[in-house]
């Protein structure tokens, strides 16, 4: 092989696919020849120019760029023989029922819209639970914080949100899943969760949160589970007088 | 379960399931950041590109077509939104940065700081190539390409891509030893 005949096969000698003759002559010529050598050692050497990694701030803003975009954007037309077609017989159809189509039209908007926002809560959703998954505790906020636009009050993001309250080992992400679960506190299942995750807490400021938030209900549970929590000799002393607090305040 | 491949979730997309964009941009969006990086040598201005490429990724995904793959449409659309793009003010490079606290190294490490230079200068040398042959190196270097999917990206023969490739390795090689003797351009 000569430095023309590589110049055909240098790519793929670099990419490892020349079958093995190639191979062999390509290496050949490469001990023979400095220059063609110095190519594949300048090729090589590429490797070893670092990129960063993007930063924290791209993820959020690619959410926001979705919401944006799925505010914005309305049902767009794209021109087709097809719908060249279409639009002929629409035409003919609004000289016909003018009336039952404009009808029509507005209904089928009303549809679009409700499929755009059913999607956007997909995503909030897949975005929530993909999030809460991470391993720095920055991205766990984040996802927390996209779960407070979560409507569902019952599903995987309440399920989520209460495994991070109970197994989180970061305080903050523990303290914003109390607020993020409270936002279901119309939901029996969302209460009882945070009520029985008051005794697996190991930190005063996080039960002291979800204490606050227990006495916003008037679910009747919650005046027993603050009497426990008062008359509990082991109870630590802050959360006791807290308890303490507010049954006073709520004069259960 | 097999997770659905990038042109499934990108033929949702294109079919009204816009959520499906999460996923594509959960895979794409380090290597595309890396690709814009290393053309840019920005952070700010590499994040706003890779944003605006999912932004064209949905204004127009009625363009997607079935069977084409997506990681070369996505391509296709980055390298377009990098030639629209209005160059902004330089930043401070983050691997010049490193290239700079290396030089604070103990003597000890000699051996490094020497790696630490030449992997500057090929930085500079990269960047003094056409923006052409840059991009064919950088799609064939760094973004685990297909020859094929380069040849789709830049819409023209695979063997037309690897000889881009020996032409772009072969100034880069001339353009780094200028730069490793200390000669002017």
């Amino acid at each position: 092989m000569n430095c023309q005949e590589l110049e055909t096969r240098f790519a793929d000698y670099c990419a490892g696919s020349l079958n093995a003759a190639d191979e062999t002559a390509a290496e050949l010529h490469l001990m023979s020849c400095p220059n063609c050598r110095s190519l594949l050692e300048t090729w090589r050497l590429l490797e070893s120019i670092p990129a960063p990694e993007p930063g924290p701030s791209l993820r959020a803003n690619f959410r926001k760029s979705m919401d944006q975009f799925s505010k914005s954007s309305r049902p767009v037309w794209h021109w087709t023989p097809a719908w060249g077609l279409a639009f002929i017989a629409a035409a003919l159809l609004i000289g016909i029922a003018g009336y039952w189509l404009g009808a029509q039209s507005r209904s089928q908007g009303q549809h679009e819209m409700a499929a755009l926002r059913t999607e956007l809560a997909d995503m909030r959703q897949m975005m929530t639970l993909s999030l809460l998954t991470r391993q720095s505790p920055a991205d766990r906020l984040h996802g927390i914080d996209v779960s407070m636009q979560v409507v569902e009050s019952d599903g995987p993001v309440l399920d989520a949100l209460l495994q991070a309250l109970d197994q989180d080992p970061n305080v903050n992400v523990r303290l914003a899943a109390v607020d993020a679960v409270a936002r279901f506190s119309a939901n029996a299942k969302a209460r009882r969760a945070l009520m029985n995750s008051l005794q697996k807490q190991s930190s005063p400021l996080v039960q002291v949160a979800i204490m606050d938030q227990m006495g916003q209900w008037t679910d009747p549970e919650v005046a027993s589970r603050l009497k426990n929590l008062a008359d509990d000799s082991s109870t630590d002393e802050i959360i006791r007088r807290h308890a303490e607090t507010l049954l006073r305040k709520a004069r259960y | 379960m097999n997770a659905p491949s990038n042109e499934d979730l990108m033929l949702a997309v294109r079919d009204g399931n816009l959520s499906r964009l999460a996923l594509l941009f959960e895979r794409h969006h380090r290597a595309l950041f890396r690709f814009f990086y290393r053309l840019t040598q920005q952070q700010g201005r590499s994040e706003d590109l890779v944003q605006e490429v999912f932004l064209r990724i949905l204004k127009y995904r009625h363009t997607y077509r079935e069977a084409f793959p997506f990681t070369a449409w996505m391509y296709q659309i980055a390298r377009n939104a990098f030639r629209d793009a209005a160059p902004k003010a330089p930043e401070e490079p983050l691997d010049r940065a490193a290239f700079h606290s290396a030089s604070r190294i103990p003597a000890a490490v000699e051996d490094q700081i020497h790696e630490s230079q030449q992997t500057e200068l090929l930085r500079r040398a990269l960047a003094e190539l056409p923006e052409e042959k840059r991009q064919v190196l950088i799609l064939s270097r760094y973004q685990g390409l297909s020859y094929e999917e380069i040849s789709l990206i830049l819409d023209c023969e695979v063997n037309t891509v690897k000889t881009r490739v020996f032409r772009s390795v072969k100034l880069l090689a001339q353009v780094y030893q200028r730069l490793l003797e200390g000669r002017p351009a």
